[in-house]
């Protein structure tokens, strides 16, 4: 038997919340009807309120985004093969794909995420929105947001904790903020929350069709060309990059060289020093001609090795540089960005009214990390270059 | 009926009162001889027992005498527990039915439950009376019901009425708690006393809804790990927590589904039945099945704590009235990104400034329209009052309260609901960012990653909430008349010239 509580008066009620949505009877209906189909009687209860919270949801777009196209993304005649646990908590909003993530009345520490969304690609949302369902009042609250590359940076921690059909993420993790979520589904692009793909498992009874997409990507990253910065340490340019027609300039030692260098790079480089950039001494720069039938333009690309310091792993430096070639402006609108292996790290556009003549950007990573540059020409094309990788 | 666990109980025992607790000699504590009740006008009223007081006078003297030698300070008031616990012994049991009328010291007990009973209604009105708008008096008719002459306790027809006063004391466990939190309790959970509250916005989530959204595995480690219950104790709860389900939330199901009201509601004693047997045979209330609704309301208490403890880490409570006023305009965040970002955001800003009246202007005609259209659109059309409320808000800088009866609501917290006013600032930022960035393509790129469009988003709300002495001229400042003593802020300022230049305020 139970112990009863110790009692007190802390104040049990509350003021119902202003910015809930209220639940329309057909959707309450819809919810019960969904979950009389589920048998196992513990995902009962959880399918209800997912289909509440999933019809909350699309209420509150439509009052406070009502240009955006909102649709669930299972709809009952859909025969892909998926959990009806996940299937009742998916929304397309735009070109975003959302997984809703229902509570209930208790307000609790950690919040539950359907492993099945991150095991199948096609479940892989790029957005998790948690809303606190109130089944008693008919009324839902969108608490807030998770992105799902957010959750990724956190994938070890993740992985400790599975059970069952879900993972558990402390309430922390949680963006509490549903206000930005509103500004991200209407201004930005779903690239910009990349999402990542994740480890794909090798046990046979979590062997879903979209392994073969997931095996496909990691096919393509392997065999990719990649540029070994590290050999231009040791005066040399690996195969890609002489078939890419890099140029490889002289060290920058002796600093003697340095100072009195009229070389348009060494001057650039004196410019980023005097700026506050450090950059080492045996640091070995290249640099690549682009060209489109807009203009022409120079990428030099700078790398050396950090000191390996405070932290246990050795990182080598990345600096990007965007110039004009000898003779011709940089023309307005041109950009670039700098990413790793998940995100888009740094991004430079230079502006018409800005006066700079150079773009430059530094990053910083293990030697087992790569980086790729992508150059923002002015007529909106790009141009994806072969990441960098540092192996001396 | 009043809603109590089946009677656990046992009898009253006095409290084990340090023994150096100083008592006065003729002090005579008011609270347990002067009744606090509601008159036929519902004015509250405390009336005198002249004969409680007596009696009490002489209890005291009585108990002093009791007390251990060097207790006895001129001055101090008795503890109240130790009073209580003499009182209650006194009170003749069940049994005696040759008691004629009331014992005196029933009487008093229940002069002191009725103060307690009026404490909890000013508590309440002083945490949510306002915003909700109601006061105490209000409440008192619902839980004040004491009858004058008092009925015995133990006085009881079967069927005949028993004030919560009297329930309350036979219903009272010294060993759960003290009297007062006793008091305030069964106050605050009192069936229609939260009906009035519900009605007015303020909820009491019911316990069955709570255990119908705990998962096993979530009590499991809510009992563990925050209120640290034996392994035996968790073991019984969870089985009873699924056995709860297994009973309580299908039929729910199919209750909803029959059209059945939403308030949650007690479990019937044949849904009882069916709980026990679904419990597994070696489970404790096998042998004590009457115990179960009182378990059920004890496991139901143990996650309400966890729920406060979790609610008071998350609450925040903003100042409805004045927003603008009442929020924290920090420093600019600083997200870890590079200096040069902040340069290009604010390079961005300061190029816009001359458009950006253009583009909030349009905004804030785009947003206001679709809000009053969905409002338009729904079955009891409030886009009218919509529209005055936001009017007078921001244009009249009058209170929630004002407006409230200015457009025929009842409460405050009703204008808030309308209104919504955080969601339609964002909603005006947010068409904002998107004109500007249609109004000049190559600025498009800044929108690309979302602690690029974060930080923007940050930086326009600062610009939208500052005073306006420091955004324009100073010549044009004193132009304009600032209806209320603060300068109003950019936002309010367009605002209330869109509503003004509608045509259709009232």
């Amino acid at each position: 038997m139970i112990s009863y509580p110790a009692l007190t008066t802390d104040f049990e009620h509350e003021s119902l919340e202003p910015a809930a949505v209220p639940l329309e009877a057909d959707q309450i209906c819809h919810a019960l009807h969904l979950s009389q189909g589920i048998s196992q009687p513990e995902q009962q209860w959880q399918v209800y309120l997912n289909a509440l919270a999933l019809g909350a949801v699309q209420t509150w777009l439509a009052d406070r985004t009502p240009h955006l196209h909102v649709a669930p993304t299972h709809t009952p005649g859909d025969t892909r093969p998926i959990n009806p646990m996940t299937a009742s908590c998916l929304l397309d909003v735009g070109t975003f794909k959302l997984c809703i993530l229902a509570t209930g009345t208790l307000i609790d520490s950690v919040v539950s995420i359907p492993k099945a969304t991150l095991e199948m690609f096609e479940a892989v949302p790029h957005l998790y929105v948690l809303v606190q369902v109130n089944e008693e009042q008919e009324e839902c609250v969108v608490y807030g947001y998770l992105q799902q590359n957010s959750l990724m940076q956190h994938q070890s921690e993740l992985l400790a904790t599975e059970e069952e059909w879900a993972y558990e993420i402390p309430l922390s993790w949680v963006e509490s903020d549903p206000d930005r979520l509103l500004l991200y589904l209407e201004c930005l692009e779903p690239n910009t929350m990349m999402r990542i793909l994740p480890q794909v498992e090798t046990q046979p009874q979590t062997r879903v069709f979209g392994e073969t997409q997931a095996l496909t990507h990691l096919v393509q990253t392997a065999t990719e060309q990649v540029i070994n910065v590290g050999q231009w340490l040791q005066d040399q340019l690996d195969q890609t990059a002489r078939e890419l027609a890099w140029v490889l300039l002289p060290s920058l030692m002796p600093a003697a060289a340095m100072r009195s260098g009229n070389d348009e790079f060494t001057n650039v480089l004196q410019a980023l020093g005097r700026g506050g950039l450090d950059i080492a001494p045996q640091a070995r720069g290249a640099y690549h001609d682009l060209r489109w039938e807009g203009g022409a333009m120079r990428l030099y690309v700078v790398i050396w090795p950090l000191p390996a310091g405070e932290t246990d792993a050795p990182e080598w430096a990345l600096l990007s540089i965007l110039g004009p070639q000898p003779g011709t402006p940089l023309p307005p609108g041109v950009g670039f960005q700098v990413y790793d292996a998940d995100q888009m790290l740094v991004e430079r556009t230079l502006t018409a009214d800005s006066g700079a003549h150079y773009l430059y950007a530094q990053v910083i990573g293990t030697w087992d990390e790569q980086f790729w540059v992508t150059i923002q020409l002015p007529n909106q094309g790009a141009m994806q270059l072969p990441p960098f990788a540092f192996q001396p | 009926m009043i809603l109590v666990p089946p009677k656990l109980f046992s009898p009253v025992v006095p409290y084990q009162v340090p023994s150096n607790t100083p008592m006065a000699p003729m002090e005579v504590p008011s609270h347990y001889w002067r009744l606090v009740r509601i008159d036929a006008t519902s004015r509250l009223n405390s009336v005198p027992l002249p004969s409680a007081k007596a009696f009490l006078k002489h209890q005291v003297v009585d108990v002093q005498s009791r007390s251990d030698a060097g207790a006895n300070v001129v001055g101090y008031p008795m503890a109240d527990g130790l009073l209580q616990a003499h009182l209650a012994q006194l009170i003749p049991p069940s049994e005696d039915s040759s008691a004629p009328s009331i014992s005196l010291a029933e009487g008093c007990l229940r002069c002191y439950i009725s103060h307690q009973v009026e404490a909890a209604c000013r508590q309440l009105e002083v945490r949510f009376g306002h915003e909700h708008g109601f006061s105490r008096h209000d409440l008192f008719p619902y839980v004040l019901d004491e009858s004058y002459p008092l009925y015995p306790v133990h006085d009881r027809a079967e069927g005949g009425y028993q004030s919560l006063t009297a329930d309350i004391l036979a219903s009272f466990d010294p060993s759960r708690a003290s009297l007062s939190t006793w008091v305030t309790r069964r106050v605050r959970h009192h069936r229609d006393l939260n009906r009035f509250l519900l009605e007015h916005g303020v909820y009491l989530v019911s316990d069955w809804a709570i255990l119908n959204d705990t998962t096993p595995k979530q009590l499991r480690r809510i009992f563990a790990e925050f209120h640290r219950l034996s392994p035996s104790e968790i073991q019984s709860a969870v089985d009873l927590l699924q056995s709860y389900h297994a009973v309580y939330r299908r039929d729910r199901i199919l209750h909803r589904q029959s059209g059945g009201a939403s308030s949650c509601l007690p479990p019937t004693p044949e849904q009882l039945q069916r709980m026990v047997q679904q419990l597994p045979a070696y489970h404790p209330l096998q042998q004590h099945s009457h115990e179960i609704l009182g378990q059920l309301q004890a496991i139901a208490t143990y996650l309400r704590q966890y729920r406060i403890h979790m609610r008071g880490g998350m609450a925040s409570m903003e100042s409805l009235d004045r927003p603008e006023v009442g929020a924290t305009v920090t420093a600019l965040p600083m997200s870890p990104l590079e200096a040069d970002a902040d340069e290009g955001v604010s390079e961005f800003l300061q190029f816009y400034r001359q458009q950006l009246q253009q583009c909030l202007d349009h905004a804030i005609s785009e947003v206001i329209e679709q809000r009053v259209q969905r409002l338009q659109r729904r079955k009891h059309n409030t886009a009218p009052q919509f529209l005055k409320a936001l009017y007078l808000f921001h244009c009249r800088g009058q209170s929630m309260g004002a407006i409230a009866t200015a457009v025929g609501l009842d409460q405050q917290y009703q204008v808030s609901r309308l209104l919504k006013l955080k969601e339609l600032r964002a909603d005006i930022r947010r068409r904002l960012l998107q004109l500007l960035c249609d109004r000049i393509r190559a600025k498009a790129k800044l929108y690309a990653s979302p602690e690029r469009l974060s930080q923007l988003d940050h930086h326009l709300e600062i610009v939208l909430d500052e005073q306006i002495g420091q955004l324009i001229d100073a010549a044009e400042a004193e132009a304009s008349t600032a209806q209320t003593q603060t300068p109003a802020s950019l936002l309010t300022q367009r605002l209330c010239r869109h509503l003004e230049n509608r045509g259709d305020i009232q």
